[in-house]
């Protein structure tokens, strides 16, 4: 259960989130996608006051998009997945092929456009639903752990695409992530996330260096031995 | 014995000859029945996304009492829509009673709840993942409801089969404000009603047959609907 979270998010940042399971990374990520409603407590995006006025909520979300943990496709082809949200958004039919076979060229999922979606593999699936995120040029992207099941080889192109994404066209990004080396690459600010508190939130030079003996240091430490015994393996 | 195998080979005659009659009470059945099924079907493809995607105060029990009326005896609603039309109801003035309408409207009220339920149970059993991920890409409610209601498309058509199989074969409602008027509102089962009790068997063996033919295509329908569906969640 989140507690006491107080989170500011700047226009243009990335914001990665991080934190051991269970602390609560996807239940924030899902009241700032407004999939879930906060029991108590503000939550402002884009300048507008989104619990008081809920008959906004879908112009915001339609100035978002949100990529899930464990993504599901459309029972149809990977390019009609992509089509679905420019469609919903009443997008012209030739500016929607245009868009949504460029996307998949950038994810490098160009090969798969008139193949099934529900055949795709796990990662596959997940470079999909990035790419179906994409399309929609948002304002705010928030991402769950969105390189969790893709190779080294395609993380590295996904997280180009991010990155040059969040530059061009100053796409907020809040992102989770279980990968402390992706977090220092990728962030403009980090959020440490512990227990459903918001332990500690600054830049990446200021989080990753905590003080000894603190629960943040012991976290990091942890992750960061995890992640080199991963390597050698 | 020997007079029940005539019956049969009376019946396989007046089907291979396409007998008028058992055409007509025939395609008037199926007339009246899946009229009474789109009606249905227009009724709960939007109801069933409306109550599966709002959060209400009652809604367990709404879906519970929605339940509880699959199986309402059908003299019960031809019952319900004899009061209501009839001369002295509030819709007396329609002009309806005994007409093939007033059966349509009888057969949809009968197949509202059990087509209401199995398509809830359908958005029920997608994947959450598949609204949250609608939303989450821009979806209006509308919209969403009409994600689910593709990504569930074989439940649905399959919720929408056993209802024409509800409808087509009562024979309640369809007497009792039908009032089985030959040639106007006589269908397969208020006909074989009436020829058994006249002792014609031969033409109740014959309309027997073709309701007969009728729930095994619905049956391999089904059964093709759950392969198909099965292969496609592998």
């Amino acid at each position: 259960m989140l507690q006491d979270i107080s989170l500011q998010v700047e226009s243009g940042d990335s914001f990665l989130l991080i934190g051991p399971t269970g602390a609560g990374k996807t239940t924030l990520l899902r009241i700032l996608g407004l999939l879930d409603k906060p029991v108590t407590g503000d939550l402002h995006i884009l300048g507008v006051d989104v619990i008081r006025s809920p008959d906004r909520q879908l112009e915001i979300r339609r100035r978002m998009a949100f990529v899930q943990q464990k993504p599901v496709a459309f029972s149809c082809s990977v390019l009609e997945n992509i089509a679905y949200p420019l469609r919903w958004r009443k997008v012209p039919k030739q500016e929607i092929k245009t868009r949504a076979l460029d996307i998949l060229e950038q994810v490098g999922m160009q090969d798969f456009a008139g193949r099934s979606a529900r055949t795709l593999s796990g990662g596959e699936t997940q470079r999909v639903a990035i790419a179906r995120a994409l399309v929609t040029r948002p304002e705010i992207l928030l991402l769950d752990e969105p390189t969790a099941n893709l190779d080294p080889n395609s993380a590295g192109k996904i997280e180009d695409v991010l990155a040059r994404v969040a530059r061009e066209r100053q796409t907020t990004l809040v992102m989770t992530t279980h990968d402390l080396a992706q977090a220092r690459r990728l962030a403009g600010t980090v959020g440490v996330l512990m227990a459903g508190k918001l332990v500690e939130c600054g830049p990446p030079e200021q989080v990753f260096n905590p003080q000894a003996d603190s629960p943040i240091a012991r976290f990091i430490g942890f992750k960061l031995a995890e992640q080199d015994f991963n390597r050698m393996v | 014995m020997s007079e029940l195998w005539q019956g049969i080979l009376r019946a396989l005659e007046l089907l291979v000859t396409f007998d008028p009659e058992v055409m007509a009470v025939t395609f008037r059945s199926l007339g009246i029945s899946v009229t009474a099924c789109i009606i249905s079907a227009l009724v709960c493809l939007p109801l069933g996304s409306l109550i599966h995607f709002t959060s209400f105060r009652g809604k367990h029990l709404l879906v519970s009492i929605i339940q509880t009326f699959y199986s309402l005896p059908t003299v019960l609603v031809g019952l319900l829509v004899f009061i209501l039309f009839s001369r002295a109801g509030p819709f007396g003035d329609l002009g309806l009673m005994f007409t093939p309408t007033l059966m349509v409207i009888g057969q949809a009220l009968l197949v509202i709840p059990l087509m209401l339920g199995l398509i809830i149970s359908a958005l029920a059993s997608l994947d959450k993942t598949v609204a949250d991920t609608a939303f989450s890409l821009g979806a209006s409610r509308f919209q969403a409801g009409i994600l689910a209601l593709k990504e569930a498309r074989y439940a649905v058509v399959t919720a929408v089969i056993m209802g024409f199989g509800r409808a087509i074969s009562e024979v309640g409602l369809a007497m009792m404000v039908g009032g089985n008027i030959r040639g106007f509102t006589r269908i397969l089962t208020t006909a074989i009603s009436l020829e058994t009790s006249k002792g014609d068997i031969e033409l109740s063996l014959a309309l027997g047959f073709i309701l007969l033919i009728i729930s095994l295509v619905i049956n391999v329908v089904l059964g093709r609907l759950q392969q198909v569906r099965s292969s496609a969640a592998h």
